[in-house]
């Protein structure tokens, strides 16, 4: 683990209405170049908390810093020009444009000098979708649009990228290929807070982990440690057992 | 028969559907039937007479461009009036829509903005009277250009004017990053935030090119036919008919809605009389809806 601080989200409180808090005071740290996780049970609160990070729902108490910026009430448009990408769960690419226009909008907060380069890089990283440039967004499989959400979210060469369920929805093959990309990003010195549902595998490419139950921090540690707990793993890791297998392929 | 109606269904329907790209941006983006859209076109073209009058007043009448009826002052009028009437459109949004939209009713928007087109016309009544206005009272000999079609010169100055602001359109929306921006919010408004659009610029933007796009049918109207207050509103329903027959957020679906309904109008005309002309737009409407509701070139939602 890092000793620099990526970014920190302190005893958040936050929900869609008023009075209502889905996130009742979690707390979670990332380091600089790290991989972490966020699990827990369905309605824990997980998306809600990278949500309201990135700026979507309102944060009724505690904070949130990017570094040294504190960024508890940054509007979410403003998120990327700090280096704060987010790849939603679901619609997270625009599907009436074509590949390279979903790019080339979101480098647009890149100097104008970069923007070609960064897209050529992005076009290196996943060749799939350089040879689809043109092709509309909505007419890629679910793999290549996860794919473009993230290289979308990489246009802005980001600090710190969230992601929500990168696996949702993607055959186990797909997942052990998101994830290996996952690491090779982070390879690239990008620090990743991601919420997964396929816990063993996320377990197997991530340095920490946090569980939430109910809005709250239940247990966390070194994604090695949680993985080998027997305890954790009948209660939260249940359901990414079939999945287990992925681990040797994905691991850094 | 005649293939006049032909000539005259393309112009209409370019006018619609000049008007029609305005409403459906709104449309898609900010996500309500506005009825003032309509309105808009009326307030472009008394602007846009406003403007030249105050023009030829300062500095003398000008020539015309034969064989047109207009000279410079309409051109510079115009393109003044086109920013009048988006801020017009801009001043309504933060006035009467920002605030409604933070209470999250779209039905109130949609009742709203049928308050504002009453209060934008009465208001044009008010100022102007309800007697028609014209740009100007030469008279133009329609020039025959073949299969029995007569043109007027004003007329097919217009049709060349309406192919250039689409075509402009068009590159806007594919080419800028404002235009990328607008059809990423009109898709999905949370992605765009993610991405880093400003969704407040989007929506002050969209209002100024709809008005802007208003005024310009209002300019074509009021220098073929005649200006009124209620030029605009009587075409609400023709417009309504062309964006969703197009699709809503498509603006060559918005165009070509427009064509065909113009030349639907007048064919109608022409083929069972003047009388059923108005009924045109609805049939053509509610067709569109039960077959197909998403338009021809729209977007299946979800």
């Amino acid at each position: 683990m890092t000793a620099e601080v990526a970014l920190v989200a302190r005893e958040i409180e936050a929900g869609y209405e008023p009075g209502l808090p889905i996130v009742k005071g979690a707390s979670i740290t990332v380091g600089r170049g790290e991989i972490v996780v966020l699990l827990g049970p369905n309605g824990a609160g997980k998306s809600t908390l990278m949500k309201a990070i990135a700026g979507l729902v309102p944060i009724s108490r505690g904070a949130v810093r990017l570094g040294d910026v504190d960024i508890t009430r940054t509007a979410a448009h403003r998120m990327v020009r700090l280096g704060l990408a987010f790849v939603p769960q679901t619609e997270n690419v625009f599907t009436t444009m074509s590949v390279e226009e979903n790019l080339v909008l979101a480098g647009h907060v890149a100097p104008p000098a970069a923007r070609t380069q960064r897209l050529a890089a992005m076009f290196e990283l996943f060749p799939d979708l350089a040879r689809q440039r043109g092709l509309a967004a909505g007419r890629l499989s679910g793999g290549q649009r996860q794919m473009l959400a993230v290289a979308r979210a990489l246009m802005i060469e980001p600090e710190v990228l969230m992601l929500d369920e990168p696996s949702a929805g993607l055959s186990p093959r797909l997942v052990g290929e998101v994830f290996a990309k996952l690491v090779e990003i982070r390879a690239g010195g990008v620090t990743i807070l991601m919420v997964e549902q396929n816990a063993r595998a996320a377990l197997a490419i991530a340095d920490r982990a946090y569980i939430l139950a109910d809005g709250r921090n239940r247990h966390e540690g070194a994604a090695v440690a949680l993985a080998a707990d027997p305890d954790i793993a009948a209660h939260y890791l249940g359901l990414g057992g079939a999945d287990a297998g992925l681990g040797g392929r994905a691991a850094p | 028969m005649s293939l006049q109606f032909l000539a005259d269904g393309l112009f209409a329907g370019a006018l619609i559907g000049l008007g029609a790209v305005g409403l459906t941006l709104t449309y898609s983006i900010l996500r309500f039937s506005n009825f003032t859209h309509g309105d808009f076109i009326s307030w472009g073209a008394y602007l846009t007479l406003g403007v030249v009058g105050a023009l030829t007043g300062w500095l003398g009448p000008a020539a015309r461009f034969m064989p047109f009826s207009f000279g410079w002052p309409l051109i510079v009028g115009g393109l003044l009036a086109m920013a009048l009437t988006g801020l017009l459109a801009l001043l309504l949004d933060v006035a009467l829509f920002k605030p409604l939209r933070r209470t999250g009713h779209g039905i109130v928007m949609v009742i709203a903005s049928f308050g504002a087109s009453l209060a934008l016309r009465a208001m044009l009544e008010f100022l102007f009277t309800s007697e028609p206005a014209y740009f100007s009272r030469a008279i133009q000999i329609a020039i025959p250009i073949g299969l029995g079609i007569r043109v007027t010169p004003d007329q097919a100055a217009m049709m060349g004017l309406a192919l250039v602001v689409v075509i402009a359109m068009h590159f806007l929306l594919t080419r800028t990053h404002i235009g990328r921006s607008m059809r990423a919010v009109s898709e999905n408004p949370a992605l765009a935030r993610v991405v880093g659009i400003d969704v407040a610029a989007v929506i002050r933007a969209t209002w100024l090119i709809g008005g802007a796009l208003a005024c310009v049918s209002g300019i074509m109207l009021g220098l073929t036919v005649q200006i009124r207050p209620q030029m605009g509103f009587d075409l609400l329903l023709p417009l309504f008919a062309a964006a969703i027959l197009g699709g809503i957020g498509s603006v060559w679906g918005a165009i070509i809605g427009g064509l065909i309904v113009g030349i639907a109008e007048a064919g109608a005309v022409q083929l069972i009389g003047s009388e059923y002309r108005s009924a045109v737009a609805f049939v053509l409407l509610i067709a569109m809806l039960l077959v197909r509701p998403r338009g021809l070139f729209g977007v299946r939602e979800g």
